[in-house]
C-alpha cells in the first residue's frame, strides 16, 4: 500500500504506553468474559501439563495449578450449552439462526453438533457428580473407551470439521475479495496520481490520456454506427409490423418500441461519453490542466458517492483501504479458525483411538499434548485478535 | 425496395427516435431478503409465539448470566458457601452434593482470583472517567478484596505462605533507626530520658495489626465497604437522580441487591451461624443481583433492537422514497412517451403509405 493511504486512524490510548493499555484492556476482557478466560485457563494448564511431559522438573505447585485450571475448564465446558443454545434458537438482528441465509450448510451442522456435544457434557457432568445416572448405557465401552464419551468427544470433533470447512469456503471468499478490493485500491491509487500529475501538466500523463480519449472516440463512434444500424433495422420492423395491423399501435408488441428505445438511450449514453472524452481532448489541447483534474475529480467522486465528505478523493482511497484491512483481517481470523479445528480433530481421533486401544506410549502423550496446545493457542490468539481487528458486533 | 424519398424520411424518423427522450421501464426489484425477513421475526403469532418465547426467554437469560464471570463466581459463591449449607441443615440435601462442592468451591476460586485484572483495567485505563466518586471508591474497595482473593488462590499450590509473610510484616520495626540516631547525636545522648523515649520507638511494631488479621478477613471487609459505597450509590440514584421508570427499576434492584450483599457479609464477619438465616439471604442476594443485571442486559438489548428497527425502517422509508421519486418522475414520462413515440410512427407510416399511393397513380396516369 502505498503512503499516501490513511486508513485506520490509531485510537487515542488511555496511557502514554498503548501495549500496556491494550494489555490491560485484554486483561480485563479475560476478567469479565467467560470465553476469553476459558481459553487463557486451557492454554495455561495445557502448557503445564506439555512441559511437565516433556521434563520432570515441573513443581507440585505448577500440577497443583494446572489441576486446577482443568476443572475450571470443565466446570465452564457445561455452561457453554446454554450460550450455543441461545444462539440457535434467538433471533439475531431480527434473524433467525437457520433463517439466516449467511449461515451456510456447514455452519449449521457446526453449531447443532457443538451444542450436542456441550449437552452431552453437561450430562456428564451429572453423571460424575452423582446427580444422573445412566445405568448400563453408562457401562459400555469399546475397548478401554467408553461409549458415553465416544459420543461426546466424537461431536467436538464434528463440530470442529465441519467448523474447518465453513471457514474454509469464506477463506476462498475473502480471498476473491481481496483480490478485487486490492485491484480497486490499485484503481483509486493511479487515479489520484493522475490527477496530480494531469494538475502538473505532466506530458507523458496527457499524451497517454489524450491516446485514451482518442480511441474511445473511434470505438464508440463505431459502436454508434453499428447501433444505428441495428435501430434502422428494428424501425423498418416495426413499420411492417404496424403495417399488418392496420395501423393499429395497441395491436403491435411493445417490446419492438422496447428495444428501439433502449437502443436509443445506449446511443444516446454512447455519444454522452464521446463529448466527454472530445471536451476533455480540447481541454488539454487548450492547456487548461486545472480544469481538466477538475473534471476527474468530479466524475471520480460521483462514482465514490464521496461527495459529502471534506477530502472526497481521500476519503474514496481510505474506504477503499480500510475494507480491503476487514478483508485481511477476516481472513486471518478464519485461517486461525481452520488450523485451531484441525488441531482438534487430530487431538481427539488420537486420543480417542489410544484410549480405546489401551496404548498411551510417551510419544502419543507429548504428540496429543502438543497438538492440543497448538488448537488451543489458535483459539486464545484468535479471540484477541478479533476483538481488536474486526468490528464489535451490535 | 424503397424509393430514395422515403429513404430519406427513414434517416430523417432515425435521426427523430434518437432525439426523442424514451426511456424503458426500470427493472422490477425483488424483495425477497425483505419479505424472508420480516416472515422470519413474524412467523409465529398470537399464543403460541407467546408460549415459544418462554423457553427461548429462559435459555437466553442462562447464556448471559453463563457467560458473564462476576455473576457465576457470585452465584457459585453464595451457593457454596450458604444455599448448599442451609439445604444440608434442612436434613434434605442429597448425598452427591457433597461430591459437586469441592469442585464448585475450586472454580469459584479460580474464576475469583482473576478479577483484580478487570479493577486494573478499571482504573488504568480510566473506564470509569465519568462515573462518580462513590462508585470508584466502592470499586476501588473491591480491588483491595479482590487482590486478597487472588492472593489466597495463589497461596494453595503452596507459591508463598501468607501466615509468615504476615507474622514477618508484623514483626517489623521500621523506627528501629532511632534509638541508633539518637546515640550518636553528641548532646542528645547525655540525656537518659530521651534515650528511653527513642528505645521504646524503636521497638514499636507498627504492622502488628497484619499478623493478627487473616487476610480472609481483610477481603471481606473491604468488599463489604465497596458493596457499601455501591448502595449507597444505588439509594442516591433511585432517590434523586432517576428520571423514568427504567432508571427507577435498575437502581431499585441494584439497591437491593447491594444491601442484601452488605447484610450477608455483615452476618458473616460477625459470625452469625444460624444456616436459614445466611441461606435465605444469600438466595434473596443471588436472585437480586442475577435480577439486576439481566434487567440491564435487557435495556440494551430493547436499546439496540430499537436503533436497528430505526435504522431499518429509515433506510426503507428513504429507499421508497428514493424510488418514488424516481419512477414518479420516470413512469408517467415514458409511458406517455412511449404511446406517443408508437402513435407517431404509426402516423408516419400512414403519411408514407399515402405518398407511395399518390406516387403509383400519378405513375399510372
Amino acid at each position: 500500500m502505498s503512503a499516501i493511504n490513511t486508513a485506520n486512524t490509531p485510537k487515542t490510548p488511555t496511557l502514554h504506553v498503548p501495549a500496556v493499555s491494550h494489555v490491560l484492556d485484554g486483561s480485563g476482557l479475560i476478567a469479565t468474559k467467560i470465553e476469553p478466560y476459558y481459553r487463557t485457563a486451557k492454554v495455561t494448564y495445557r502448557i503445564i501439563d506439555f512441559v511437565a511431559a516433556i521434563t520432570s522438573a515441573v513443581s507440585s505447585t505448577f500440577l497443583k495449578l494446572s489441576a486446577e485450571l482443568r476443572a475450571t475448564t470443565d466446570f465452564i465446558e457445561c455452561t457453554r450449552f446454554f450460550s450455543v443454545a441461545s444462539e440457535l434458537i434467538n433471533p439475531k438482528d431480527g434473524v433467525y439462526f437457520f433463517q439466516n441465509k449467511k449461515n451456510l450448510i456447514q455452519k449449521r451442522i457446526e453449531k447443532v453438533t457443538l451444542a450436542c456435544h456441550s449437552a452431552l457434557k453437561m450430562v456428564g457432568a451429572g453423571i460424575k457428580y452423582g446427580f444422573i445416572d445412566l445405568g448400563k448405557i453408562a457401562v459400555y465401552s469399546i475397548g478401554q473407551l467408553p461409549v458415553f464419551k465416544l459420543v461426546t468427544d466424537g461431536f467436538y470433533a464434528v463440530s470442529s470439521f465441519f467448523a474447518a470447512w465453513d471457514a474454509r469456503i469464506k477463506i476462498k471468499k475473502y480471498n476473491s475479495s481481496i483480490n478485487h478490493s486490492e485491484k480497486q485500491i490499485a484503481t483509486w491509487e493511479r487515479f489520484y496520481e493522475q490527477v496530480v500529475l494531469v494538475q502538473l501538466g505532466e506530458e507523458t500523463e496527457l499524451q497517454s490520456l489524450k491516446d485514451k480519449y482518442t480511441a474511445s472516440i473511434q470505438k464508440r463512434s463505431a459502436i454508434v454506427d453499428l447501433k444505428g444500424k441495428l435501430l434502422e433495422k428494428l424501425t423498418s420492423e416495426h413499420d411492417l409490423a404496424l403495417a399488418k395491423a392496420k395501423g393499429n399501435v395497441a395491436a403491435v408488441p411493445k417490446k419492438k418500441v422496447q428495444q428501439i428505445t433502449d437502443l436509443k438511450a445506449d446511443i444516446q449514453k454512447c455519444k454522452a461519453r464521446m463529448e466527454l472524452c472530445k471536451g476533455r481532448l480540447e481541454k488539454i489541447d487548450a492547456k487548461d490542466y486545472f480544469g481538466l483534474a477538475e473534471d476527474l475529480k468530479s466524475h471520480a467522486i460521483k462514482t465514490a458517492k464521496s461527495s459529502d465528505q471534506p477530502e472526497p478523493l481521500q476519503y474514496a482511497v481510505d474506504s477503499k483501504v480500510k475494507k480491503w484491512q476487514l478483508i485481511k483481517a477476516n481472513l486471518c481470523s478464519s485461517w486461525m479458525k481452520v488450523a485451531s479445528a484441525v488441531c482438534k480433530v487430530a487431538v481427539i481421533t488420537i486420543a480417542l483411538t489410544f484410549t480405546a486401544i489401551n496404548l498411551w506410549t510417551l510419544p502419543c502423550l507429548l504428540t496429543v499434548v502438543s497438538l492440543g496446545l497448538l488448537g488451543d493457542s489458535f483459539s486464545f490468539v484468535r479471540v484477541f485478535y478479533d476483538r481488536y481487528n474486526l468490528p464489535k458486533e451490535a | 425496395m424503397s424509393s430514395p424519398s422515403s429513404s430519406v424520411q427513414q434517416v430523417s424518423r432515425i435521426e427523430k427516435i434518437e432525439t426523442s427522450n424514451i426511456q424503458g421501464p426500470s427493472n422490477k426489484q425483488e424483495n425477497a431478503d425483505k419479505t424472508w425477513r420480516g416472515r422470519s421475526v413474524s412467523f409465529l403469532t398470537g399464543a403460541k409465539a407467546k408460549i415459544c418465547s418462554i423457553p427461548r426467554a429462559i435459555v437466553k437469560s442462562l447464556s448471559y448470566v453463563a457467560e458473564d464471570i462476576c455473576q457465576v463466581a457470585s452465584i457459585g459463591r453464595k451457593l457454596n458457601a450458604h444455599v448448599l449449607d442451609l439445604w444440608e441443615g434442612a436434613g434434605k440435601i442429597p448425598g452427591y452434593f457433597s461430591k459437586f462442592r469441592p469442585p464448585l468451591r475450586t472454580a469459584v476460586g479460580a474464576l475469583d482470583a482473576i478479577q483484580i485484572a478487570g479493577d486494573l483495567d478499571y482504573f488504568v485505563n480510566r473506564h470509569g472517567r465519568e462515573d462518580p466518586v462513590s462508585v470508584r471508591a466502592g470499586r476501588a474497595a473491591i480491588l483491595v478484596a479482590d487482590v486478597g482473593s487472588m492472593a489466597m488462590w495463589f497461596e494453595q499450590f503452596g507459591f508463598y505462605n501468607l501466615g509468615k509473610i504476615a507474622s514477618k510484616v508484623g514483626e517489623a520495626r521500621i523506627f528501629s533507626f532511632v534509638p541508633k540516631l539518637t546515640a550518636s547525636i553528641p548532646v542528645i545522648k547525655n540525656y537518659a530520658s530521651i534515650q528511653r523515649v527513642a528505645a521504646s520507638i524503636g521497638q514499636l511494631r507498627v504492622f502488628s495489626l497484619v499478623a493478627k488479621l487473616t487476610l480472609h478477613v481483610v477481603a471481606v471487609s473491604a468488599l463489604m465497604v465497596g458493596y457499601a459505597f455501591l448502595g449507597a450509590e444505588a439509594i442516591y440514584r433511585l432517590l434523586v437522580k432517576a428520571k423514568d421508570r427504567c432508571d427507577k427499576i435498575v437502581a431499585g434492584l441494584d439497591a437491593s441487591h447491594y444491601v442484601t450483599e452488605l447484610a450477608l457479609g455483615t452476618m458473616v464477619l460477625c459470625g452469625v451461624t444460624c444456616v436459614a438465616t445466611l441461606g435465605a439471604t444469600a438466595i434473596a442476594a443471588i436472585v437480586l443481583g442475577v435480577s439486576s443485571y439481566l434487567y440491564k442486559r435487557k435495556i440494551d438489548d430493547d436499546k439496540k433492537e430499537k436503533e436497528r428497527l430505526e435504522k431499518e425502517q429509515a433506510n426503507k422509508v428513504a429507499e421508497k422514497l428514493k424510488t418514488e421519486q424516481q419512477s414518479n418522475d420516470a413512469q408517467c414520462l415514458k409511458e406517455v412517451q412511449l404511446v406517443e413515440e408508437a402513435q407517431k410512427l404509426a402516423d408516419q407510416f400512414k403519411q408514407e403509405q399515402q405518398l407511395m399511393e399518390t406516387q403509383k397513380l400519378k405513375e399510372a396516369v
